[in-house]
């Protein structure tokens, strides 16, 4: 048979046809390769005697890597590092402070300090060191098992801790709500707070944030966990004294003393308790709003509520809630505001500044409680924040990436001084 | 990553007719619409597809150039960003016989990060791509040329969903997320093609 096709033309046809069957022959399958990673907490079980043996050894200053809370005595800043320990840093100049000290305390969540005597907890028990020179920290008192809620076996004086691990697979049952994947509850250690304790009873307290969870208030030394206040006696600052154990229900986040009385942020509402007898607080009146996560923070005739809708604070509403605390007996709520993701709040006169989260910093004048709405003053937004500590030389703020400062002698126009960031 | 980028940008200069000063090498343009077709875990599936090719002919049957375009599947969109080479076998006849090789990177610059209501982020991300390609163009009266092709093409991509641990996550740091899932997924594309060349 006679053709006048080229014969490289008849043979590139040949190719290309036999290269479409080979290419159109295997069914063209896209493929899913999936991958779940969670983080999950591994529970990891300690004897009390392995770390009340070891000594806590206090280092030279290390950079943050996770920073929890913050807390000032007079020119000292201590941001707690949870689970690890405590960095001690000289604040004499706000635009420059000085990494000292790092007091290495496993299994630490929070701290206050009263008269230079530094409290903070070690798993089960209480510590107390005396920091009135910094150069020189000692451990003063131990006070064993008074927070008894982490043994597993109080017998053999087992604890348990719980460890954040990544879990990776590419088992389909990982995948995110699917049954039978292990829980996580991260989140948790993510709770902190901001207020202000103003000296009184005659000794000198330090100042914690609104996030804090142990705070002093005429002599005594309360902290609060996820169902219960627990009460020191620590008018001998040395030699601080468990006294009792108050049940307050649950999801407890924050506490914040104000003359006299404490005002507990929990995820169902505000509790108050009065203080006047330190030794035994009293339920004075409960708020309650819907669940979400809530610090707080007061002055004469007002409080100050954020709740917020992170999933672990189950779903509520990101708002402001301005009560009226003229009655204490009965809180009532004058005005909410909505909110960008509000956390820690600081108050500082008429001025309220709140830590918006991952929507940075906002001031609002809060002299006319019904208009906060209307007096936004600033809001910085290049900042991840969750909690506010007004100090006396500047206006301390923390979040994940670090710790901020910011004067604020002229408060409508925040300046920063400086920021410590973490190490990674 | 960084490296494919410079040569991205290599190629896309050198394949630029105005900045490549070698008189010999004729600029070569071959623009192409055409349908993806494969088989996903819902059934079969057909995407639209548009590529261009821009290069320079550095010998009589080869040619040398950049490859960009968009592939659309479904409400992705992906950007190649490739090297590719076409040979022609019998450039002497009126139709003529071609292939083509790209390999590059499938970016998905054009994806936004989504945060829905229960703060889980979903992200996307590029990866490779791989593609041969056979076909035929018809040489017209001005020495352009229409072409239909076949082609075989794997394009790479990742789909994350994370649920943040912290504040302002890192999409890149898994420790930033209480959840982490990364969805690597191949798309195994028979591609067909009708395009012109000049």
């Amino acid at each position: 048979m006679k053709t006048n096709l080229h014969p490289r033309f008849i043979l590139g046809a040949q190719l290309m046809l036999s290269f479409m069957l080979v290419m159109v022959l295997p069914s063209c399958e896209d493929q899913i390769e999936t991958t779940y990673t969670y983080q999950t907490q591994v529970p990891v079980f300690i004897e009390v005697n392995s770390f009340r043996e070891a000594d806590i050894i206090i280092e030279p200053g290390i950079p943050l890597d996770q920073p929890g809370k913050i807390y000032i005595y007079g020119d000292y800043l201590f941001i707690s590092e949870p689970g690890k320990g405590i960095h001690l840093l000289d604040n004499t100049d706000p635009g420059n402070p000085q990494n000292l000290n790092f007091i290495n305390i496993p299994g630490t969540g929070d701290m206050a300090i009263n008269e230079s005597i530094l409290y903070a907890d070690n798993y089960v028990d209480l510590l107390a060191f005396d920091i009135s020179n910094p150069e020189n920290i000692q451990l003063v008192k131990r006070e064993k098992d008074v927070f008894p809620n982490l043994y597993s076996n109080e017998e053999t004086g087992t604890i348990v801790t719980y460890k954040d691990t990544l879990i990776t697979s590419t088992e389909s049952n990982m995948r995110w709500n699917s049954w039978g994947r292990p829980t996580f509850r991260t989140d948790m250690v993510m709770l902190e707070t901001a207020a202000y304790a103003k000296s009184d009873g005659g000794q000198s307290y330090g100042q914690g944030g609104s996030m804090a969870r142990f705070t002093l208030l005429g002599g005594h030394l309360y902290t609060v966990d996820e169902y219960s206040m627990r009460v020191f006696n620590v008018e001998s600052p040395m030699d601080p004294k468990y006294l009792s154990d108050i049940d307050l229900g649950w999801g407890i986040e924050t506490i914040f003393p104000f003359k006299g009385n404490l005002f507990i942020g929990s995820m169902t509402g505000m509790h108050i308790y009065d203080a006047s007898n330190p030794a035994e607080p009293k339920e004075m009146a409960v708020y309650s709003h819907i669940t979400s996560c809530d610090p707080v923070v007061v002055n004469d005739d007002y409080a100050f509520v954020t709740l917020r809708s992170a999933a672990i604070c189950r779903n509520g509403a990101n708002e402001l809630h301005v009560l009226d605390i003229k009655d204490l007996n009965a809180p009532t709520l004058i005005q909410s505001y909505p909110m960008d993701n509000p956390h820690g709040l600081g108050l500082s006169g008429d001025y309220l500044y709140l830590a918006e989260g991952d929507q940075g910093l906002k001031s609002f004048n809060v002299a006319d409680v019904k208009e906060i709405g209307n007096n936004l003053i600033e809001h910085l937004k290049n900042y991840v924040f969750t909690d506010i500590i007004p100090g006396p030389k500047s206006l301390i703020v923390i979040g994940p990436d670090g710790v901020c400062q910011f004067d604020y002698t002229n408060p409508e126009q925040l300046k920063e001084l400086s920021c410590i960031n973490v190490a990674n | 990553m960084k490296n494919l980028y410079v040569l991205f940008f290599i190629a896309f200069i050198w394949s630029c007719p105005l900045i490549s000063k070698g008189q010999d090498l004729s600029f070569v343009n071959h623009t192409e619409i055409g349908l993806l077709t494969g088989t996903d875990n819902f059934g079969p599936r057909t995407n639209f597809t548009f590529q261009t090719f821009n290069g320079l002919q550095i010998h009589r049957k080869h040619h040398l150039g950049f490859v960009t375009g968009l592939d659309q599947y479904g409400n992705y969109s992906v950007l190649p960003l490739a090297l590719g080479w076409r040979g022609v076998l019998n450039p002497q006849n009126r139709w003529q016989v071609y292939g083509g090789v790209d390999l590059g990177y499938g970016s998905a610059l054009l994806e936004k990060v989504e945060i829905n209501e229960w703060d889980q982020h979903h992200w996307r991300k590029g990866g490779r791509i791989a593609q041969g390609s056979l076909g035929f163009r018809y040489k017209t009266k001005k020495a352009n040329f229409w072409t239909v092709s076949v082609s075989l093409k794997q394009q790479i991509s990742y789909f994350y969903i994370g649920n943040p641990a912290r504040l302002s996550p890192d999409r890149k740091r898994m420790e930033d997320w209480s959840y982490y899932e990364e969805d690597k997924v191949t798309f195994n594309n028979l591609v067909y093609r009708i395009g012109y060349w000049f």
